[in-house]
């Protein structure tokens, strides 16, 4: 706890001997033509920017202890601005991140359970596609084919023969697939998959059925948005707001989702295979207890405890905003921010130092957090 | 077997049935919900508003665009609709009465300089408080540069802890309003004579933008501030005018022109509804949103998903390809008011030599330029010949004469005449030094760098050693230190004539940004009798004079203007390009046609 004054203190000099070297504020003033030296030279009265570093940083660091973090270059108080970008980090970061712990941890259970299975490969196949995914264009391609093309679909929406064909061939034959196995590893009977086949076509069936009817039946306009954190205009009902938070929130999810859940199914099923390997769970299967009990309360409560730790340190690292998703979706959370603090026009300290400021804490939070989740995991911690 | 069948059949026609309720998108069903739109329609009209857009790539921060840390073209895009001002400038910066706002503007007397305002009877801001007289006083007050420095109660001069006295007015710029000697109000408020030291050419454009005066007295506790003002009153009114509108406050952000501001949400968007105070004619759309887009390369997805209706990004190739690709988007080029050019030093050894200047001149191949990297993005891109006048002003004049062309023969020659000899390795020396000269520009600029290497091929022919010179602090130090021996840079050309004075006035008399040391007399003089020319013609000629003195020394050579780029969704007419005051300049006029 007390470590975090020094590493707060050393994170914030630094950042500000890294931002008054970087650029200068009042270039865009400088080259406008019919401004006078002496309106210069009171902007550089007014910003400080004609006092030695140390004394800059000693006022800022005054404010700032006393819970003032300062106007940015641009006149306009800095709390305000970092509270709502932090707001609109969490609303994305929070729902992608959850979202992606759940499935990835569930994923990686199953991936470590069932090694080299027909489930594994293909799981593993779709986090290293994830895993290798450059955000910049994958955000594009779904912002074409997830926003434009799809509302292009929903204004008039309607399958075409040859996609309805080919769809039916690959659920079918997919269920196809399934059932054939399960069933050989009971019965060996050939052709079983035909039956399941007939469930897989017959749930499709329905559930494009209702949808059709479902979409027919309303106007959804152009659904997905490209761009925003909100509705433009919120609108007065509970539900519409919901629905355009929906909307908006959509892509970018899909995104953090997809680059986080790779990571944590990747993890976890490392640790688990670990797990299972390991001398206690041998032990506990000697022992004979019941293969669920063996894998959720020997397995993986242990395989938990390097997830906490990575868990918590990517989320420590997530409140600093998701550079490249915010910037292309134009959601002004944290990584907006400090791109924004960074070149508009020119660094801007306070912002910046503000910015350094609370994701430094936050990783330190975070930290703690892990290391009251170990207490909970780990059993040589809870034994203490 | 008989099971399978069964199941099989079973989702065979379940399927059927899903692909034929989705695949015929439900052409008879259209039918019938048209007919009960129609009768909707009939019953109640159409309550939705119309909404038009704008992509804004940079956030708008404050009402008082004055202000040295608040004026932001952003903010310029907002201000257009809200702020009243006598007069109406068309993108061609010539000007009329804003007759909502003034009835009548007239030049009383030139000896004096006295100009008369007769503001609208009926003139008022969003909440029903008169546009009038105070709100002249207020602007006058806060950009005349009279109010030096803060006093305390005894009549000493303040100071921080430096020994800095500390200004009263945050003002950006005083040119023009320092002329003026005093604002007077008439009885009834709705008059307002302005009376000047000398002519101010320029004087349209001051008044511009008014700031809700009234706002300021209610907000500061200061009944009139139109009276005499003791000290204390006077640094509550400037602390209100400092610091007051920045940001969004229904209370205080009170507008007077055809939109009113209803919404800020920082980071988000901006709405301007229209004003239903407005005493013209009301404004064609409902409202006009402003939804931040910080990325341009994102926008094109935006107009095309149909989130935003225009859209003005800084063009490249690959954004206009995109955009050209969109179907129902029309798409607009203007040539702006940001022009690139070159800077000799006369310093440097070289330079000082007016046949030298020349010869560089003579060297450049300005058409290869332009064609190379400007009219890929904008075909009609054009080098630029004068740099006070762009070419869409009626009093545009190319001065370039033989300079207008690359010209290899004649830059040898100026070289050779001026005692240059051609050496070995085909560049001219004189004096066993090698004619080298450095480009300085901005780094990182990938546009600028190619001007730079196409600029040293071209000059290589005539024998000139170039080298390109980037630095990242080129235009924030070196620039205004002198120190570069060519230099390119951007100036932005104003309706205010006069703006252009600190860049072509000798360094001791007021040109401020005249960094190359180039000092004529004849420039002091010329500017003197242009800004105290009041017809226009003349003064313009006056001007062109001045540009022409430039051509003749050599001492800078325009390039060409950065192409604007304009796209909107074709259900949204009236968008017209203006590269002064931005696109927002008729935002009033812009209707939303279909939907």
């Amino acid at each position: 706890m007390i470590i975090a004054i020094p590493l707060l203190f050393a994170a914030s000099l630094l950042t500000f001997f890294l931002v008054v070297n970087s650029g200068d504020p009042l270039e865009a003033l400088r080259v406008k033509p019919g401004i006078s030296q002496q309106i210069i030279r009171n902007e550089e009265i007014r910003l400080g920017l004609d006092k030695p570093f140390v004394e800059r940083y000693s006022i800022w660091a005054g404010s700032f202890v006393t819970g003032n973090m300062g106007l940015d270059m641009k006149g306009r108080p800095v709390w305000p601005q970092l509270w709502s970008a932090i707001k609109y980090t969490m609303r994305l970061v929070i729902i992608a991140e959850l979202l992606a712990l759940t499935v990835g941890l569930m994923i990686g259970i199953i991936g470590g359970v069932r090694q080299y299975s027909m489930f594994d490969y293909s799981t593993t196949f779709v986090s290293f596609i994830f895993f290798s995914l450059p955000v910049f264009w994958f955000a594009n391609l779904l912002k074409v084919f997830g926003a434009i093309r799809f509302n292009d679909w929903l204004e008039s929406p309607g399958v075409s023969w040859l996609v309805a064909v080919m769809l039916t061939v690959l659920i079918g034959g997919s269920f196809a697939l399934i059932g054939r196995k399960r069933e050989q590893l009971r019965l060996a009977r050939p052709g079983a998959g035909l039956k399941w086949a007939g469930i897989g076509l017959s749930l499709t069936g329905l559930s494009m059925a209702s949808l059709a009817l479902y979409v027919r039946n309303r106007e959804f306009g152009r659904f997905v948005k490209t761009l925003g954190s909100e509705p433009r205009i919120l609108a007065d009902s509970f539900g519409e707001r919901i629905w355009g938070y929906v909307a908006h929130g959509l892509l970018p999810v899909i995104v953090l989702f997809a680059i986080s859940y790779a990571g944590y199914s990747r993890y976890m099923r490392a640790s688990m295979l670990e797990q299972l390997n390991a001398d206690h769970v041998r032990m506990a299967r000697a022992k004979g207890l019941s293969e669920s009990r063996v894998i959720l309360r020997h397995a993986f409560r242990n395989a938990l405890i390097p997830i906490a730790t990575i868990a918590t340190l990517s989320w420590g690292g997530l409140i600093a905003g998701a550079v490249i998703t915010e910037r292309v979706f134009a959601w002004n959370g944290m990584g907006d921010f400090f791109i924004d603090s960074l070149a508009n026009p020119s660094p801007d300290p306070n912002r910046l130092l503000a910015f350094v400021m609370v994701t430094a804490a936050a990783t330190i939070f975070f930290n703690i957090i892990a290391d009251v989740i170990y207490a909970f995991l780990d059993p040589r911690i809870r034994a203490n | 077997m008989k099971q399978h069948s069964k199941a099989i059949r079973f989702a065979a026609s379940l399927f059927a049935v899903a692909l034929v309720a989705s695949a015929c998108g439900g052409s008879d069903d259209e039918v019938e919900e048209a007919v009960t739109e129609e009768t909707v329609a009939e019953d109640q009209p159409a309550a939705e508003p119309t909404v038009a857009i704008y992509a804004s790539e940079q956030e708008y921060t404050s009402y008082n665009n004055g202000a040295a840390d608040q004026g932001l073209f952003a903010n310029t895009l907002v201000l257009n609709q809200l702020l009243p001002g006598p007069f109406f400038f068309n993108p061609d910066t010539t000007s009329l009465v804003w007759q909502p706002v003034a009835t009548s503007v007239d030049v009383v007397t030139t000896d004096p300089f006295v100009v008369n305002y007769v503001l609208n009877p009926a003139a008022i801001w969003s909440d029903n408080e008169a546009i009038d007289c105070d709100d002249f006083v207020l602007a006058w007050r806060a950009s005349n540069g009279k109010d030096k420095s803060r006093l305390d109660s005894s009549g000493t001069e303040l100071k921080d802890a430096e020994g800095n006295s500390l200004a009263v007015w945050n003002t950006a710029s005083t040119t023009g309003y320092e002329l003026i000697e005093s604002v007077t109000c008439s009885e009834d408020q709705k008059t307002v004579t302005t009376s000047y030291s000398k002519i101010y050419a320029d004087w349209k454009t001051l008044f511009g933008g008014l700031l809700p005066a009234h706002i300021v007295e209610r907000e500061s506790g200061v009944s009139d501030l139109t009276a005499q003002l003791s000290n204390e009153d006077l640094y509550k009114i400037a602390d209100f005018w400092n610091s007051g509108f920045v940001g969004f406050n229904a209370r205080t952000h009170v507008s007077g022109g055809p939109y009113v501001m209803t919404n800020f949400t920082a980071g988000q968007s901006l709405t301007l509804e229209r004003n239903p105070s407005w005493m013209g004619e009301p404004a064609a759309t409902d409202k006009i949103v402003f939804l931040m887009v910080p990325d341009a390369t994102q926008q094109p997805a935006a107009l095309q998903n149909g989130e935003v209706d225009v859209i003005t990004p800084q063009p490249n190739v690959d954004l206009i390809e995109q955009i050209s690709a969109i179907a129902g988007v029309s798409l607009q080029f203007d040539s702006g008011t940001v022009f690139e050019h070159y800077d000799l030093n006369l310093a440097n050894e070289h330079l000082k030599d007016l046949r030298v200047r020349q010869a560089v001149a003579a060297c450049i191949n300005r058409e290869e330029i332009v064609k190379t990297l400007y009219q890929n993005i904008n075909p009609s891109a054009q080098v630029l010949n004068n740099r006070i006048f762009m070419p869409n002003s009626p009093y545009y004049k190319d001065g370039s004469g033989k300079f207008g062309k690359q010209d290899i023969d004649l830059a040898k020659s100026l070289l050779e005449e001026a005692g240059y000899k051609l050496g070995s390795d085909g560049y001219y020396t004189k004096g066993g030094k090698t004619l080298s000269l450095r480009l300085g520009r901005r780094d990182p600029n990938p546009r600028r760098q190619q001007e730079n290497e196409l600029l040293i091929a071209q000059c290589k022919q005539a024998g000139i050693l170039m080298t390109d010179d980037p630095a990242e602090d080129f235009n924030s130090v070196r620039l205004p230190a002198g120190d570069y021996d060519i230099a390119l840079f951007a100036w932005v050309a104003s309706v205010a004539l006069s703006a252009n004075n600190s860049i072509y006035l000798p360094p001791t008399k007021g040109g401020g940004q005249n960094w190359n040391n180039w000092s004529r007399d004849e420039i002091v003089a010329l500017t003197d009798s242009a800004d105290s020319e009041l017809d226009e013609a003349t003064r313009a000629d006056l001007y062109n004079q001045i540009d022409q003195l430039v051509w003749d020394d050599m001492v800078t050579i325009p390039l060409v203007q950065w192409t604007e780029l304009y796209a909107n969704a074709e259900k949204i007419s009236g968008v017209v390009p203006n590269s002064f005051a931005g696109v927002t300049w008729n935002a009033e006029k812009w209707a939303v046609t279909n939907r």
